[in-house]
């Protein structure tokens, strides 16, 4: 019940994020497709284009977890009602990776009209959307959560290397399957979820208890 | 049933050079209880501790219950929601079942809180919480932004809380505006910076 209530309240809050990040990347697609070779040898494959413009866009959502309650100065209702902490952590992370899915699902279509790909890799696509975007969300969530105490700017400078290896295996996993790649994936996936499962209390309460 | 008294034992705060006893002293349950003591004294440090924001250095808290409202230094509200959706947040936290807004806040309900005036978020966040009834108040000046007519409408939502069993404990400039005798007074001391 205090889960769905939280979930809510999160994706609510979200939904003032998703604008900014389903608009960050169409200036990307665009440069990109004007920049790119004619020569097929040379081309930017169009999976390659989504995954750039889908990785540099997240950073607009995830950057802002806990934003609002940050905004509000409104930590205290958590401990005034006795929320776990564990119940606010695995809400920000259902909505985020909800909010993650459906960012990579508009570019997904808006690349599907600026590059007009063979549609028997779509559902493929969105299959793999929908991994990448659960194994992001929990450290997402953390770290934004960690760097929302006036270091908000420095979340694309640790995001974008920290998720390096999912950009490398969603990208080789979009053009062939391949086990280690998925492995990859899968392990990025269960240990930073562990990971941020662990931190996220003493970030909670670090920028919680700075008000 | 006799519910136990909230009770402090040989607390201690301790938030860089500030330092906040070690004190022990007991709340009574069911009545108000009023923290006094001078700027800078640590009165909202104390509730921010007894609300579970801040951790004692030393020392125990007992008969605490579960569920608290709290009014004062930090917000309530989602400054970007109406107050109506910040009152099903509330409910829906408390695990209660949809209850309709309190009829004073009905002229606001689709106001967004970012858009109040701060004593009209105030007189909010306290309608808000006094018409849930919870076990225990923590209030932290909590009539400052609010004009003269509605703090004593507010003074006589707090003699109606109390008749209900309901815990109050509370700091405030404005102690003559209370009409009756608190029931503990903690006075505390002058900040001692170590």
């Amino acid at each position: 019940m205090r889960l769905w209530i939280l979930l809510k309240k999160d994706l609510r809050n979200l939904s003032d994020a998703l604008p900014p990040a389903l608009l960050l990347g169409i200036p990307l697609i665009l440069i990109i497709q004007f920049a790119n070779s004619s020569s097929e040898a040379q081309k930017i494959e169009w999976k390659t284009v989504f995954w750039i413009t889908f990785f540099i866009s997240i950073v607009a959502l995830l950057y802002r977890s806990f934003g609002e309650e940050h905004r509000s100065k409104n930590f205290q209702i958590y401990s005034a009602f006795k929320i776990p902490k564990q119940i606010i952590f695995i809400s920000q992370c259902i909505s985020h990776a909800l909010s993650l899915f459906i960012i990579g699902f508009f570019y997904l279509w808006l690349s599907i009209l600026f590059f007009s790909p063979s549609m028997t890799d779509i559902p493929s696509m969105f299959a793999l959307l929908a991994v990448v975007s659960v194994c992001l969300a929990p450290i997402g969530t953390t770290l934004g959560l960690a760097l929302q105490v006036e270091r908000e700017f420095l979340f694309p400078l640790f995001f974008l290397p920290l998720c390096t290896p999912v950009v490398l295996a969603a990208e080789s996993l979009s053009i062939e399957f391949s086990r280690p790649w998925l492995s990859v994936l899968l392990i990025f996936g269960l240990v930073g979820a562990f990971l941020s499962a662990l931190v996220f209390e003493f970030f909670f309460d670090e920028l919680s208890q700075s008000l | 049933m006799n519910l136990p008294n909230i009770s402090l034992k040989d607390l201690k705060i301790q938030l860089g050079v500030f330092t906040l006893g070690p004190f022990s002293f007991d709340f009574p349950v069911g009545s108000l209880s009023l923290i006094r003591g001078a700027n800078g004294s640590g009165k909202t440090s104390l509730l921010r501790c007894l609300l579970g924001r801040i951790r004692q250095s030393a020392g125990h808290i007992n008969g605490l219950p579960h569920q608290i409202g709290s009014v004062g230094s930090e917000g309530l509200l989602m400054t970007s929601w109406t107050v109506e959706q910040n009152w099903n947040f509330i409910l829906g936290l408390l695990g209660k079942k949809t209850e309709p807004l309190p009829s004073a806040l009905s002229l606001i309900r689709s106001k967004r809180v970012s858009h109040l005036s701060l004593g009209q978020r105030r007189k909010a966040e306290l309608l808000s919480l006094f018409s849930l009834s919870l076990p225990l108040y923590l209030l932290d000046e909590p009539f400052s932004p609010l004009d003269q007519s509605e703090r004593h409408f507010f003074l006589n939502e707090l003699k109606a809380l109390k008749t209900k069993g309901v815990t109050i404990i509370m700091t405030t400039h404005d102690e003559d505006l209370l009409t009756e005798k608190p029931a503990a007074i903690l006075e505390l001391p002058r900040s001692i910076q170590s």
